[in-house]
């Protein structure tokens, strides 16, 4: 066999107790598109980053052309030929697409730039791209997110990369932006570097890679071409797993309607979206990231501006900004806990106050509502006035959590709810979200996740939500973990 | 010629006179519209050649620190301490001066002290990671208590002063408007109009922006451009000796060697690019530490020079001078262009916005406006003027 491009072997790689990469082998021929799938959690995001430098596996090596390759730092991956392209994009807006392209590399004598060097290497960078008309003075920023990529790519083809890698390139691009990007794929492998494309969506790897490596758990259970394996079959590495969690549920009964969605976009996401949430259910909103999840739930909360579509909370209709929204009832836990979620560096009574603050209060007031809270929840902190910061991902979560509780909402959107939480902290969670729909007087919950076995184990219906249209909702014993994988990847389309 | 296409020509000569005068365009514009509007209000007092000189000798020092707090602001920094570091290098140039030291020694140790001021906080903002913000609101207290002790709380009065009394003083002598200054004056605007025409024929001409050299009348057209700023530059060299105090062309030539380094070095570039997006920055091998560093350095040592005018106006040490200066020189920044987010600033626009604000002050104590009122319409004026640029901005995204 020759020498190939990229050989990944063993590599692992720990955090605290947690093992997120287990001994992954991956090779990659030159010229070969090889696309890289695995559930959320699987360890894909760990694996990129030791390939970009920016984290020391443990153990295992790397090599590059049958060189040893062990970058540590994210330049140093850049300077030996691997690019990667984020997700987030990584461009100085201000600077110019030439000066973004070459930034780092100027072609200068004494100190001095040569432009006319610059605008050579950048304009041919981006010709190889199909893109040689792009205004190379033009500031980056003003640009869209699809041109925005060509421009990094053209980053990375100017420093003579060998291996481009690209992380969910897809996820924020229009169906035709995605068509172009593939053919400036196809069309790159075909003179040289090799492509590591990582992805959620099946039809994506269907389309555009020759062979496929599945990860799993932190390792590599599964590779192959993709020509001989049937969408199903990668479905069935991604997921097979032993579920050992446990969902408590009690017995519910669904009532009045707190929620009606009907033909709802936004500005981008959600495409089209109808739902209806009753008193006493849990309804599932399943997605993947960038799917248009979260932003359904920002529409409803008045976050996100409603664009199109009627949306009725507890029997007012319209739009409403979020301050409205609180005063109806309706309470958000966002996915992002340390930048909107919660007030990190502020106290747990003073975060779990926060909506639902009398104009006046005593002394000790918000320690005394504060404290039947932390005990229902089991936060774990030394007092109510410690600052949030310092608790752990799961405690932060459950005072978030708490706040919602607090402030009686009717209708409890949860984005990602468990997203970075322990096990113990889990199934606390899950019984909190169980109470608010059995309590006396139950109110409802509407929960996005891409954690697929739980969306089974707590909700009552789960909908389905794909490149910002959502699909019917149907109760949960109706879907399996395998059936969701398929309608959000498009597998079975 | 049909309609059509005599709109899309003067579309494209918009677009090039954008292109040409850049983010300058709009202060430029602000500082002729003040100009004009007190030469209005007061017509004989204002309206002199000799103001004109009060306006620019007024604001150098302003602009001096100016030009180093844009690369600052450029690359998402600020820095507080400038004023203090003025106060520093005056009084460290006076005590030189007392101590035997010759003009251009103590001008070398002013400049010198505020370098080291500059590199401090560059030192301390890379090393401790501390924002800038609050490195150098300490440094503000710390270089004005080294300038107190320095001075022992009083004023430092050297006797010989040598060269450094006539830095920032009126010009002696030949009346601001001699004749040589006059065909000095017009052949600078006869270069100015054909360099502008030059540009914008190249633009028009020029399909797409490739390297083809466009030719006009058969002689490349970076000739021409070449030949008709060295005139301008020659020109308004002869015009600015004759009519200004050094102070002012030590300013117009430090102005113009940053907007250079800003435009056509690496450096530059990467100043922009620290500004604009950090980690990228990184990402791509920028020195980020190293970048900042030079920025606060240059910064300091501006302030420096500026001190040593401050020294030369007032012929002695004063170590509690320039209270608050650096609110002026940010001010001026901001109005010129520069975004505190980083990443945006211009050093024409700088220097143009501290003459805005010295315009605003002089034409308003022509107008006999009591001190209080000045103070109202300045903070007024800063704050529309950036008003102004974010809905510019808010239109062009």
């Amino acid at each position: 066999m020759t020498v190939p491009r990229l050989a990944m072997r063993g590599v692992a790689k720990r955090f605290g107790a947690t093992a997120a990469l287990r001994g992954v082998d991956l090779a990659l021929a030159p010229g070969e598109i090889h696309a890289l799938v695995g559930e959320n959690g699987a360890g894909k995001s760990t694996l990129m980053k030791a390939l970009s430098g920016a984290i020391r596996p443990d153990a295992g090596e790397m090599e590059l052309d049958g060189k040893p390759f062990r970058p540590s730092t994210p330049h140093e991956a850049r300077q030996a030929g691997v690019a990667m392209i984020y997700q987030e994009l990584t461009l100085a807006p201000h600077l110019s697409v030439a000066e973004n392209i070459l930034l780092g590399t100027e072609p200068s004598r004494g100190g001095i730039l040569n432009r006319r060097a610059m605008r050579r290497t950048a304009r041919a960078a981006l010709t190889r791209l199909g893109h040689g008309d792009l205004p190379l003075d033009a500031p980056a920023g003003q640009f869209t997110v699809a041109v925005r990529q060509i421009i990094e790519i053209a980053r990375g083809l100017a420093r003579g990369c060998r291996v481009l890698v690209l992380d969910e390139p897809t996820s924020s691009l229009a169906r035709a932006d995605a068509e172009r990007l593939f053919d400036v794929v196809r069309g790159l492998a075909a003179e040289g570097p090799s492509v590591l494309y990582i992805s959620h969506f099946l039809d994506e790897v269907q389309a555009l890679a020759r062979r496929f490596t599945v990860l799993r758990d932190g390792r590599a259970v599964g590779t192959g071409d993709v020509a001989t394996t049937p969408p199903a079959a990668m479905v069935r590495m991604m997921v097979g797993r032993d579920l050992a969690e446990q969902f408590p549920r009690s017995a519910r009964q669904a009532g009045e309607v707190l929620l009606e969605i009907r033909n709802l976009a936004g500005r981008r996401l959600p495409r089209e979206a109808t739902l209806t949430v009753r008193r006493g259910e849990v309804v599932g909103l399943a997605g993947l990231v960038g799917s248009g999840r979260t932003e359904l739930l920002r529409s409803v909360f008045g976050l996100d501006p409603v664009v199109r579509g009627d949306l009725v909370v507890a029997g007012r209709p319209g739009p409403a900004r979020p301050v409205r929204r609180i005063r109806q009832g309706v309470g958000l836990l966002s996915e992002d806990r340390k930048a909107e979620g919660l007030a990190l560096n502020l106290s747990v009574e003073t975060n779990l106050t926060l909506s639902r603050l009398p104009a006046v209060f005593g002394v000790g007031r918000m320690e005394e509502v504060a404290r039947p809270w932390i005990r229902d929840l089991s936060i774990r902190c030394q007092h109510p006035g410690q600052a949030v910061t310092h608790l752990s991902g799961g405690n932060q979560q459950k005072a978030a959590l708490a706040r919602l509780l607090y402030q009686e909402a009717d209708l409890v959107l949860l984005d990602e709810p468990t997203r970075g939480v322990d096990v113990g902290s889990k199934v606390q969670i899950y019984e909190a979200i169980d109470r608010i729909v059995t309590r006396p007087r139950p109110g409802a919950v509407l929960l996005a996740g891409s954690y697929f076995p739980e969306l089974l184990g707590i909700c009552d219906r789960i909908a389905v939500m794909r490149r910002g249209v959502l699909g019917p909702a149907r109760p949960a014993a109706e879907w399996t973990t395998a059936s969701l994988l398929e309608a959000a990847t498009g597998a079975a389309a | 010629m049909k309609r059509g296409d005599l709109l899309e020509w003067l579309r494209r000569l918009a677009q090039a006179m954008g292109a040409r005068c850049g983010k300058a365009l709009g202060p430029a514009l602000g500082f002729l519209a003040v100009y004009a509007l007190f030469c209005f209000l007061s017509p004989r007092t204002f309206m002199t050649a000799g103001n004109l000189e009060t306006v620019a000798r007024q604001s150098a020092m302003v602009a001096i620190g100016a030009v180093g707090m844009t690369l600052v602001i450029i690359s998402a920094g600020i820095d507080l301490s400038i004023g203090s570091t003025m106060a520093l290098s005056c009084v460290v140039t006076a005590y030189a001066l007392r101590a035997g030291a010759s003009p251009a020694l103590a001008t070398a140790l002013g400049v010198g002290s505020g370098l080291a001021c500059g590199l401090i906080n560059g030192l301390l903002i890379v090393g401790l990671r501390v924002v800038p913000f609050i490195v150098t609101l300490g440094s503000m207290l710390v270089v004005r208590g080294v300038a107190n002790g320095l001075a022992s709380e009083q004023t430092v009065a050297p006797d010989r002063r040598g060269w450094l009394d006539v830095l920032i003083a009126p010009a002696a002598g030949a009346g601001p408007l001699d004749a040589m200054v006059g065909v000095m004056v017009g052949v600078m605007a006869a270069a100015l109009v054909g360099l502008l025409a030059t540009d914008i024929m190249v633009r028009l001409q020029r399909t797409d922006d490739d390297d083809v050299p466009v030719r006009l009348a058969g002689v490349p057209a970076a000739r021409i451009r070449g030949g008709l700023v060295a005139a301008i530059l020659l020109a308004a060299a002869v015009a600015t000796v004759r009519t200004f105090p050094p102070g002012v062309w030590l300013m117009l030539v430090l102005a113009l060697a940053t907007a250079a380094m800003l435009r056509n070095t690496r450096l530059g570039r990467h100043i922009f690019a620290v500004g604009s997006s950090e980690a990228t920055a990184r990402l791509c091998g920028v020195a980020v530490g190293r970048v900042k560093v030079l920025v606060y350095s240059f910064c300091g040592a501006c302030a420096g020079l500026a001190g040593v005018l401050l020294f030369s106006r007032m012929r002695v040490g004063d170590p509690t001078t320039a209270q608050a200066r650096e609110l002026d020189v940010i001010a001026a920044v901001v109005i010129g262009g520069g975004s505190l987010a980083g990443g945006e600033g211009s050093v024409a626009g700088s220097v143009i916005g501290a003459l805005i604000l010295t315009t605003i002050d002089v034409g308003l104590q022509h107008l006999d406006m009591p001190k209080w009122w000045r103070m109202i319409i300045t903070g007024g004026i800063i704050i529309g003027a950036v008003a102004l640029d974010r809905l510019r901005h808010r239109r062009e995204s």
